[in-house]
């Protein structure tokens, strides 16, 4: 079976499989570009994905993932490999915590967008009206806290175990548990809150 | 498993039973089974799922990771310091993925060993000034 990928950078083609992220990244140390390559090549998809749940835009959730990467090429010991059990699960708390900054630099703007979502779904097509339900459901996050946004996106949205997502976060498995129960029970309100706004500005047409 | 347990498990793992810890997926269907209210609450935890996946998703630019190398490339690394000691030292750990306390042990013995040899050379210096001390002192009895 053939296990080698072409690369865009540099024309190198290397193993994919026989490295563990924890090899590329003692490879990286040294400065090794093909390791790095790898390791961006293995995981982008995946660090874009919580990033893009945790803050809705796909040019931010880029740029996150792409500064994310950069530090670790040019500041490869921040990453300890002998406290740290799993790569995967270190990189995943760096990608969250630039994400809870980045949302934090721009509240005022979120809330703004955020808390008086248009109006212009009702009873127009079904794009408009799907339109609406998205934003409508990224309001309703977005009036999570931080660690329940955080946690459901961990969860729900990129399905990882509770406890490496327990890990990611530094919170303990039972922690981590009643932020995301808190997260479904408050989303449900607010779901069903505004199924029966809908509802009853249907009636009254 | 009974009825509360469900729906504590429900609200934390989710409407798929099978990303449900293994050896609960068994207990969990056999509990739906029985009970009417178990299965409503399954079917609703689904939909308030669906709801939720809404939301949307929008894939990455399709060069994204040729982006992210391309950045890389234009960075200035700094390089690893092999010129002195500690740099060699780290650069030749660094390349072995050992768990820091396999790198502690040997460093450890390596640090008690020169520690060890500095004491005795003290330690016979110190005899020695000693000795001229007291042959100062007693002068030409300390010979006898």
């Amino acid at each position: 079976m053939d296990t080698t990928v072409t690369l865009p950078i540099g024309k190198m083609a290397i193993e994919t499989e026989g490295f563990t992220d924890e090899e590329l990244m003692g490879r990286i140390r040294n400065g090794d570009r093909d390791a790095f390559s790898m390791l961006v090549m293995r995981h982008t998809k995946k660090y874009y994905s919580l990033a893009y749940r945790m803050l809705s835009s796909r040019e931010e959730a880029e740029d996150i993932v792409q500064d994310a990467f950069l530090t670790l090429w040019t500041s490869p010991g921040k990453w300890d490999g002998g406290r740290e059990t799993k790569f995967t699960t270190w990189f995943y708390r760096v990608v969250a915590n630039a994400c809870i900054d980045r949302r934090r630099k721009q509240r005022p703007l979120a809330l703004e967008d955020g808390f008086d979502p248009p109006d212009e779904g009702r009873g127009a097509e079904e794009a408009v009206e799907m339109k609406r339900r998205k934003d409508n459901i990224d309001a309703c996050i977005g009036e999570l806290t931080e660690s329940q946004q955080t946690a459901l996106a961990l969860c729900f949205y990129e399905g990882v175990s509770n406890r490496e997502a327990a890990e990611i976060m530094g919170v303990s498995v039972k922690a981590l548990e009643s932020l995301l129960m808190r997260a479904k029970a408050s989303l449900r309100n607010k779901l069903s809150e505004e199924r029966g706004r809908e509802e009853a500005n249907n009636g009254q047409r | 498993m009974d009825r509360d347990e469900f729906l504590k498990c429900l609200e934390l793992y989710g409407g798929d039973l099978g990303r449900w810890p293994s050896g609960l997926v068994e207990e969990a269907r056999a509990a739906c089974e029985g009970s009417q209210e178990l299965r409503e609450a399954l079917d609703q935890e689904r939909r308030f799922e669906e709801s939720l996946m809404e939301r949307g998703f929008e894939e990455p630019s399709p060069g994204l990771e040729a982006r992210i190398l391309s950045a890389a490339a234009a960075v200035k690394r700094p390089e690893p310091a092999r010129n002195s000691l500690l740099g060699l030292l780290n650069a030749i750990f660094s390349s072995i993925p050992l768990p820091s306390p396999a790198i502690a042990l040997p460093l450890l013995l390596v640090l008690g060993m020169a520690a060890g040899y500095l004491y005795a050379n003290y330690a016979e210096r110190d005899t020695d000034n000693a000795q001229y001390a007291e042959m100062l002192y007693y002068g030409e009895d300390y010979y006898e």
